[in-house]
């Protein structure tokens, strides 16, 4: 035994190991980031996002090896504007159903309010299939807080967890550990939504669930939108599309699989909306 | 000298993990270059400063991108330390050794994430994971230590004979 305790670097591996063991559980939840790591981050804040960019390039040169046909390309452009006017539909149905509900519903209150953005570069991405987290190179200063929703032109990109001086991480809504409260656009019904540990799929999946089979009639094409409910993220932010519908093992409930709006594989530019969230 | 090429290639390997990997790889499979670095190195140059630099790789990786600060840092420093055990233990020519230390560190270290994960709250199915992502993975991660192997060797590895009189009486 004192043999053991004699040998340095055994003692130091241990005690290296209890710290980070330490570190990682209470790293583990959402939280503002301390100076140590916040300095870390705004220093490589710059090369992060230049090598981020240049990587980008990189990849879709070798994308387009693959893909350089006529066919290719014009199915690549059909595709972009088919996204775009799938979107401009979807608002304006989305205004359109609204209308009537403002109708009947004299003193409705709107929850989208007038919100701030700040909009932010991805600069990295966490590696392997375990978590999907992104980082972004908006932090504290620019006003972004824990908790605050994130989006791009596509949808809804997830939500802050960790937030330094310039930088932050958001949690995207792809990630296993992800929750919020959803709502179908068609049928208005109220569910929830989280994210579906895939090794396969990179871009990632949704599930849809609490949803009772006698209260619903979700189809796969059915647009899942944010609900509102809970406070955390606005109302009407676009999710996803279903793309699956399921029974529960008892047939009491509805599970459907969603495919999110946004492409995580090609996530440059986002925005975050502060004013809003903002708590644990 | 020796010390800047190591450092050089901890950064590429660094920057090869975090970003281009990222992006590029085949339905989410890709290498594990900084643990085939950091493992090599332990084979090459012991316990000592595989750890160190599995450490603050891992670190590093772990502030900018990670959800769990720690893990990396844990999952690459003691990768390191056990390469160490094997060091001016066999033949520079053997390539088998590291590669199998590799294989052994890569499967630990991606079953310290499993658990991790299962701990935050996600259900991945085991087997669906270990055949569509670990396995691929691993022996994209196993081809990697070749190259890693033979940058590193003529720089790093000093044979046990060098400083030793030779008896020829």
């Amino acid at each position: 035994m004192k043999k053991f305790f004699s040998n340095k670097p055994v003692i130091i591996m241990i005690v290296a190991v209890v710290l980070l063991l330490v570190l990682a559980f209470f790293s583990a939840g959402s939280r503002t980031i301390p100076w140590v790591e916040s300095a870390v981050g705004a220093i490589s804040r710059p090369i992060q996002t230049f090598a981020y960019k240049a990587s980008s390039g990189i990849a879709n040169f070798f994308k387009e090896l693959f893909n350089r046909t006529d066919a290719d390309l014009e199915v690549s452009r059909l595709r972009q504007e088919l996204a775009m006017n799938e979107q401009l539909k979807l608002d304006y149905d989305e205004l359109l159903l609204e209308n009537e509900r403002l109708k009947a519903l004299l003193n409705y209150a709107g929850e989208i309010g007038d919100y701030k953005y700040v909009t932010a570069s991805v600069t990295g991405r966490s590696g392997g299939v375990w978590f999907d987290v992104i980082t972004i190179n908006a932090g504290r200063n620019q006003g972004v807080e824990v908790g605050q929703p994130v989006i791009c032109g596509d949808g809804l990109v997830g939500r802050v967890t960790d937030v330094g001086a310039n930088w932050s991480k958001v949690i995207a809504i792809i990630d296993s550990t992800f929750t919020a409260a959803a709502a179908v656009e068609r049928t208005r019904d109220n569910c929830m939504v989280r994210g579906v540990f895939s090794s396969s799929d990179p871009s990632g999946t949704l599930e849809l669930y609490y949803l009772p089979t006698d209260l619903t009639d979700i189809v796969p094409g059915d647009v899942i939108m944010t609900s509102g409910l809970g406070g955390i993220f606005p109302k009407g932010i676009r999710i996803g599309t279903v793309s699956e519908v399921m029974l529960d093992a008892d047939s009491s409930g509805v599970n459907a699989i969603i495919t999110p709006s946004v492409d995580f594989m090609h996530l440059e530019e986002v925005m975050v909306i502060i004013g809003t969230g903002g708590g644990n | 000298m020796r010390k800047w090429l190591l450092v050089l290639v901890l950064v590429v390997a660094f920057y090869l993990d975090t970003m281009f990997f990222n992006l590029l790889n085949i339905y989410g499979i890709r290498p594990d270059v900084t643990l085939a670095v950091v493992v090599v190195l332990g084979v090459l140059a012991g316990s000592g400063p595989a750890a160190a630099a599995g450490f603050i790789s891992g670190l590093l990786a772990d502030i900018l991108f990670n959800k769990i600060v720690g893990l990396t840092a844990l999952s690459y420093m003691l990768s390191g330390f056990f390469a160490g055990f094997f060091y001016r233990k066999f033949y520079a020519d053997n390539i088998i050794i590291p590669t199998v230390l590799l294989l052994i560190c890569f499967f630990v270290k991606e079953h310290v994430f499993l658990i991790a994960s299962l701990l935050a709250g996600a259900k991945p199915a085991y087997f669906m994971t270990l055949i569509t992502y670990i396995l691929p993975s691993l022996l994209l991660t196993g081809g990697t230590v070749i190259l890693v192997y033979l940058l590193l060797k003529k720089t790093l590895y000093k044979p046990l004979w060098r400083n030793e009189k030779i008896d020829v009486s």
